[in-house]
């Protein structure tokens, strides 16, 4: 994944950019992962995780601006990601040294920015399009 | 992307709405398991994604390229999918070889062949080229259709219930070597199952599909097992203990004593589930454990089935009360020669949930199909004679 | 028989006793005995062929032989050839294409079973001859005077018979490859779509290959019955084995010439025989494993649609409802030939011969099912299978056989009453309804068995068991169990040997006795004078009798729908 598939386009540039950014970390974790890489999953990862809240964040803001109606229910989605972020982190913990751990948080990392995040995001793409922001 | 990306799919049969909005994600060389009971619309979804059934709402890309919205129907052999059947579907007027070189399409036949047999070489069948589908065994037809399926080097391989035929003591190793197969071939696979057991074994990640249509939770074998975000999806891994009580201070009283409420408020109905292993069971020393905090129970049967054996008890102040509780203990403890027993709840194997009445307590008659055969037995252990019940310990064996 | 119930009563008791006598049983005799008659008629024919007699083998070698296989084959390919195309395009078209009327076409396509070849051939030489309607019409049209003004395909010809045939045997394709079709895992068609091919090449690697062996048993029946026709080429005068056969028995008086074509003709027999039992085998593994799902249809659109009805209608409108339509048009201008004395006791006589075949047919059939089913030793199977052969064998051939047997009989009978009582009794068999009614037992033996047979798995073994460990006595098992399990068999037998019976021509012609006339008989016979408008009444009793087997067959087509039993 170097680029953002058709399919998971927002069509909202600050979201859109917020997800290529997501994408682009993760890529770099995997090539860590992959030895393609020199840096650390231990490093990276939690700057990665960081920055994932921080577009929750930004992602919510917008939509209470917009009035999407069930901003409650993504917001909550947002918050029951804690766990997986929690599992994350401990799998990035243990990745550079346990390559088991590593191929697991490829895999969680994978499923994570595409089905968690912008497959859920999906949902508003069409609201958060009519409008102009 | 490579692999499978479903948005917003929704199906009806005439008023019938079997799925609604279901979204997912199959990126490529992962493997994702839809988990649902019978009749939850699974196996309609893997029909929308092959192309067997036109999506009605929603869009189904695959390899980047959009196969299906409301508007657009590519057909089945456009797509460039694999599909194995729960029946296989194997031709029976085709040899094996023949069967396997079926979709290779447009290529000369010394060449389809060759990969054929190398596909059969991998699911350990190459010796049997030239038998046809009803001199194999099932487990032998389920991998001739594995090697079938994924000989055209398909962009997406749905798999539908793949080990269902087959018989218990086959499908471990066979389930084993499919998983191989699947992550040598790196192509991103879905599989829909009924098998709670099946989808921890198989999945990166685990979709529960609820009633209705609907995805109630996602994540890996761990998340699912242990973090169930409502009961349904608790009660789909087995039998579970259910104590039904009132939110006092945060914490929900039980016999083996209070539970945090998990964020329910003072006052609201809730129940506490307990997996048959998340009630501890300990015994000896002077106070019989009780420094441990648990509380004495009384066991009124044991049964060893093997690696465990399941125990049904009652708690001791209260031997004449309805409520029985059903325990799984490892083999070394054998209540029958234990002392004093006591019980205490591991927190990591109990949840809570808002007592919803809409939810019956005990397991519904549909979700007994999704135990597995030794919770079924556990499961009628109090209710059934003893010898009756010795026998069936004795089956589930 | 009613001795056989009491047989079958004992042997539904514990069967230790039986044991011990092998081969020696009523069941094994009794079936031995049937196998016995029935192969009679056939060994006869071998016997009186290879016995020496008038040298006429080379002769016919020579001269008529050549036609005959010539025409004979001729006409099995093309009615073959024909059946396939129309039986499996509408069987397709019926159980995987979803367009206007498709439902009502599920059982209208069987309609033309009802029409016996002879029949329809009679009105549509009506139809198309220099004086029919059509040419006429034609004629007016164009100004033509004389046949040599224009050229029109001649009905009466072998391209005719092979046209006659073909509208009428093509519901046996249909019907075998319907079921093929409803019976193939909707999983193995899917997959081949999953798999990269169209739905056309689906067709063709799949579905059709699967469907074959169907298909040719299909085929199979379809050639048997265009080897036992007789009506049809005899009016159209195509020199085929029935027809030659017929010509040199009656015509040249020569049996031995009759009984070596006989023979010959049934080498093709046999071939038909072994491709239909290779076909059963082989069908066996193709039924693909696993459940059934409703067929998920093809919805047939614009021109495709309209097509797949104009497919479907044409066999039965030409095959059944054209001709039913001018039958019932010349029967309404010759009404008083339903109160005819004389085509009333025609009548009778087909209804009398017809019921003695439904019901001895039946009881045999049950008498050798029983007997399979409580002993089932290898030696009593071959007998049956030997027994249940006729259904292959023409009722041209049948019926110099039947004639060879019982004259021999008479024959045997008549010199030892000489010899010991100075009496003469002459032809005591020979020419009575007797050896009418032996035919066709012979030939419809197989039919019943079948029948009989296949209503006989449905009640298990076990089911025997439950209901001795319920306490039910033989007798009760007996009347509670089998009986009311059976019945539906047993009645569907019955019919299915009357109207057989009643459309049967050859064999009845043959061996009818002197005058007697059966309504199959007095058609052929109107229809020779050209005399269609008498025979319309008759044949379109027949035809109405036919109607009967469709019911059945439509019925059971509606109850066995696998594709439909399960969501």
């Amino acid at each position: 994944m170097s680029e953002l598939s058709k399919s998971f386009e927002m069509e909202c540039e600050i979201l859109d950019r917020d997800h290529q950014e997501l994408m682009q970390q993760i890529d770099k974790i995997a090539a860590v992962i992959d030895g393609n890489d020199d840096g650390r999953c231990a490093k990276l990862t939690p700057e990665m995780i960081k920055f994932a809240k921080q577009h929750f964040t930004r992602e919510e803001a917008l939509l209470i601006k917009v009035g999407y109606p069930d901003v409650k229910k993504h917001a909550a989605h947002h918050q029951n990601l804690d766990h997986k972020m929690e599992t994350i982190l401990e799998l990035a913990a243990m990745a550079d040294e346990n390559s088991l751990a590593g191929e697991k948080l490829k895999s969680a990392l994978k499923f994570f920015l595409a089905d968690d995040i912008i497959d859920a995001d999906l949902d508003f793409k069409s609201f958060v399009k009519d409008r102009d922001i | 992307m490579e692999g499978l990306h479903i948005h917003g799919a929704a199906h009806a049969y005439g008023d019938n709405q079997v799925l609604s909005k279901i979204s997912m994600v199959v990126p490529g060389g992962e493997l994702v398991c839809l988990l649902g009971p019978s009749g939850c619309g699974k196996s309609t979804l893997l029909r929308l994604a092959a192309g067997l059934e036109v999506l009605q709402e929603g869009s189904i890309v695959i390899d980047d390229v959009t196969v299906a919205t409301k508007e657009l129907h590519v057909p089945p052999e456009q797509r460039r999918i694999g599909l194995m059947f729960q029946d296989y579907a194997l031709f029976p007027h085709l040899n094996v070889i023949d069967n396997v070189s079926f979709g290779l399409l447009g290529m000369a036949r010394a060449k389809a062949r060759a990969i054929a047999r190398e596909r059969l070489d991998q699911v350990e069948l190459a010796h049997l080229t030239e038998a046809f589908p009803h001199m194999l065994s099932g487990g032998m037809q389920q991998r001739v259709a594995l090697a079938r399926a994924l000989a055209p080097e398909p962009k997406l391989l749905l798999l539908d219930e793949p080990f269902s035929g087959l018989d218990t003591n086959m499908r471990a190793s066979i389930r084993q070597m499919t998983l191989n197969v699947l992550k040598q071939s790196g192509v991103a696979t879905l599989m829909v199952t009924h098998d709670p057991e099946e989808a921890m074994f198989m999945a990166d990640r685990i979709k529960i599909l609820g009633r209705g249509g609907k995805i109630l939770q996602s994540g890996d074998s761990h998340e699912i097992y242990y973090h169930p975000n409502n009961e349904f999806v608790a009660r789909l891994f087995g039998f579970m203990n259910t104590i039904k009580g009132t939110v006092q201070n945060a914490m929900v009283q039980t016999p083996f004593g209070p539970v945090p409420a998990n964020g329910f408020a003072d006052g609201e109905p809730a129940q506490v589930l307990i997996r048959p292993e998340g009630i501890v069971l300990s015994s000896g020393g002077q106070d019989g454990g009780e420094s441990s905090g648990g509380i004495p129970v009384e066991v009124n049967s044991t049964h060893l089935l093997g690696h465990f054996s399941v125990a049904s008890l009652k708690i001791a102040a209260d031997r004449n009360g309805a409520q029985e509780f059903y325990v799984r203990v490892h083999k070394e403890f054998l209540p029958e020669l234990a002392g004093r027993i006591t019980a205490r709840i591991d927190p990591e194997q109990s949840f809570v949930f808002a007592d919803d009445a809409t939810v019956p307590g005990e397991p519904m008659l549909d979700d007994l199909n999704i135990l597995s055969p030794e919770l079924k037995t556990l499961l009628s252990t109090g209710l059934e004679p003893q010898d009756k019940v010795q026998k069936q310990a004795e089956a589930a064996e | 028989m009613p001795s056989d119930t009491a047989a079958i009563t004992d042997q539904l008791a514990p069967s230790a006793q039986n044991v011990s006598w092998g081969w020696v049983n009523p069941w094994t005799i009794g079936t031995a005995v049937i196998a016995g008659l029935a192969i009679m008629p056939i060994a006869a024919i071998v016997w009186i062929a290879a016995a020496p007699g008038e040298a006429i083998w080379s002769h016919l070698a020579s001269t008529v032989l050549p036609g005959y296989i010539f025409n004979t084959l001729v006409l099995m390919l093309g009615v073959g050839a024909g059946t396939i195309l129309i039986g499996v395009a509408s069987a397709w078209l019926v159980s995987t294409c979803r367009f206007p009327m498709q439902t009502m076409f599920e059982w209208a396509m069987l309609l033309p079973l009802a029409m016996p070849a002879y029949v329809i051939a009679y009105v549509y030489t009506d139809i198309f001859e220099f004086a029919g309607p059509v040419q006429e019409v034609l004629r007016d049209l164009f100004g033509w005077t004389s046949k040599r003004d224009y050229w029109f395909p001649e009905i009466r010809s072998l391209g005719g018979a092979i046209s006659m045939m073909t509208l009428v045997l093509y519901p046996y394709v249909y019907l075998l490859s319907r079921a093929a079709f409803m019976e193939q895992s909707v999983g193995v068609l899917e997959a081949s779509r999953v798999l990269g091919r169209g739905p056309w090449g689906s067709f063709f690697s799949v579905a059709f290959p699967l469907a074959r062996p169907a298909v040719v048993i299909g085929v199979s029946l379809v050639m048997m019955e265009t080897l036992n026709d007789f009506g049809t080429v005899d009016f159209f005068g195509v020199a085929t084995f029935t027809l030659g056969i017929y010509d040199v028995w009656l015509n040249m008086n020569n049996v031995t010439g009759a009984a070596q074509l006989a023979l010959t003709l049934l080498i093709f027999v046999i071939v038909l025989v072994l491709a239909e039992r290779f076909a059963r085998a082989k069908k066996r593994y193709y039924v693909s494993s696993g459940k059934y799902q409703p067929l998920p249809r093809y919805q047939l659109l614009g021109p495709a649609k309209w097509l797949a009805v104009a497919v479907c209608a044409a066999p039965v409108l030409l095959g059944f409802i054209l001709p039913v339509a001018v039958l019932g048009f010349y029967a309404s201008a010759h009404l008083n030939q339903f109160t005819n004395s004389d085509m009333l006791r025609f009548a009778g006589n087909s209804i009398l011969l017809s019921t003695l075949a439904a019901i001895l047919a039946v009881l045999i059939g049950t008498f050798m099912a029983y007997g399979i089913r409580l002993r089932g030793e290898k030696l009593l199977k071959t007998i049956v299978r030997i027994a249940s052969l006729g259904y292959a064998v023409p009722g041209s051939v049948l019926a110099v056989g039947v004639l060879v047997t019982l004259g021999a009989l008479d024959n045997s009978i008549d010199g030892t009453m000489r010899r010991s009582f100075g009496i003469s009794t002459g032809l005591l068999l020979s020419g009575t309804i007797v050896a009418v009614t032996y035919g066709y037992l012979v030939r419809f033996l197989a039919l019943s068995f079948g029948s009989v047979e296949a209503s006989l798995t449905k009640v298990t073994p076990n089911m025997d068991g439950a209901a001795k460990s319920l306490g039910h006595g033989p007798l009760s098992t007996l009347r509670r169990i089998h009986i009311p399990m059976i019945k539906g068999g047993l009645a569907t037998a019955v019919i299915l040997v009357f109207v057989d019976a009643m459309k049967e021509q050859p064999l009845t012609v043959i061996l009818r006795p002197f005058d007697f006339h059966t309504m199959a008989t007095i058609v052929h016979e109107f229809a020779s004078d050209e005399q269609i408008g008498e025979a319309a009444p008759a044949a379109l009793a027949i035809v109405a009798f036919g109607i009967l087997p469709v019911i059945l067959l439509s019925m059971a087509i509606r109850h066995s729908r696998p594709g439909h039993s399960q969501g």
